[in-house]
């Protein structure tokens, strides 16, 4: 399995709600020296990576979404006489 | 059944989010939330993008986030699948052609830069290491995302939208869309195309026009479809092409790459791939 790499997709998973869907990873690693003399300045350093790996489930769902149907044909098009809802344009 | 709409500006655009029922509120803010984080990782008009560090880091080893990898993969395939006629390298051309800003700070003149189209066409040369999660660009080259970015967000943003619970909805970047179960009156999901209104559903749809971000270089008009065989603005395709596709990323970079194409061909070469092109 691949290593995750950035935070925002475990918020996004967690956004969603899918805890069953993610292995999520938090490691905290706090950094104290106990031993800090008076001429140290420096602050402690606390790092936090949050790491999140989608399951194999959320993986293939993705994949499927980003595949989306097979090739299209002209039944799937209906020309109706009703207001839109949302519009294409060129931008 | 709850609706919910958002309407907001990102990617050079107006995005427009629209979810049909739903059993968790929020959910719909973290979409508009997801959408201002992929403008951040892809945006080439934001200095710290992953997408400007890849081009600032041409002939290096970049490693990237799941969501660009997953970009410059998708666009590889385009530009595979298409013979060629969607490319994302052509991003020096489009330098070259005066699109160096966001469209919104460009103004209605700009100077030329110089042009330098080294490794424009080098698609090929695009080295992916999804195990590393990395990318290396040819040595000279450029990523553009436009031409597939909008489309690509469209689609992640409405999975999340669908496993998150939402019983339909539409992302809209700008006209590169997707839609997915049932609509705001069921049924599914009323598109307006210019003056006439087509029902679909589960689908992504994209339109790409020669009318649209246009501006003057040394008295010449001109706009942002590079045709990939010139490296010049594209003056052989359709004025305004909208295509129908399985999804809103292979909606966008068909619809780029038929805009360069002439009208004749458009056609056939919609049917191999497996999309629906409406001249309009």
């Amino acid at each position: 399995m691949s290593q995750p790499r950035h935070p925002a997709l475990a918020a996004r998973i967690l956004a969603a709600g899918l805890s069953t869907a993610a292995v999520l990873g938090i490691v905290a690693v706090l950094a104290r020296d106990s031993q800090r003399s008076a001429r140290d300045d420096q602050d402690p350093v606390v790092e936090i990576r949050v790491d999140a790996v989608p399951d194999d489930e959320l993986r293939s769902s993705l994949a499927e979404w980003l595949e989306g149907r097979p090739a299209l044909t002209d039944d799937w098009v209906d020309v109706v006489d009703v207001p839109a809802d949302t519009a294409s344009e060129p931008s | 059944m709850t609706l919910e709409r958002r309407r907001f500006s990102a990617m050079g655009s107006t995005v427009e989010i629209i979810t049909v029922g739903g059993r968790r509120s929020g959910v719909i803010d973290a979409a508009v939330a997801r959408v201002h984080d992929l403008e951040r990782r892809w945006s080439r008009f934001v200095e710290s993008s992953e997408v400007s560090a890849l081009n600032r880091l041409a002939g290096a080893t970049v490693r990237l986030s799941d969501d660009t990898l997953l970009l410059v993969e998708l666009a590889r395939r385009a530009w595979h699948e298409t013979g060629g006629r969607f490319d994302p390298t052509v991003l020096r051309a489009v330098e070259a052609a005066g699109y160096t800003d966001s469209f919104d700070r460009l103004g209605s003149t700009v100077s030329r830069p110089p042009a330098d189209e080294r490794a424009i066409g080098a698609c090929h040369a695009i080295e992916v290491d999804r195990r590393a999660g990395s990318v290396r660009l040819p040595s000279g080259g450029g990523f553009d995302p436009g031409g597939i970015g909008k489309g690509l967000a469209a689609d992640l943003v409405s999975h999340e939208l669908s496993t998150g619970g939402v019983d339909g909805g539409c992302v809209n970047l700008g006209g590169d869309l997707r839609v997915w179960g049932v609509g705001p009156r069921d049924g599914g999901w009323r598109v307006g195309l210019g003056a006439r209104t087509i029902e679909l559903t589960d689908v992504g749809v994209a339109t790409s026009g020669t009318r649209r971000r246009t501006w003057q270089v040394d008295g010449e008009a001109v706009h942002h479809l590079i045709d990939p065989t010139t490296s010049r603005p594209s003056t052989s395709g359709p004025d305004t092409i909208t295509v129908i596709a399985g999804s809103a990323w292979r909606a966008e970079t068909s619809a780029t790459a038929l805009s360069a194409t002439a009208g004749d061909d458009v056609a056939a070469l919609a049917e191999r791939w497996g999309v629906r092109a409406i001249l309009r």
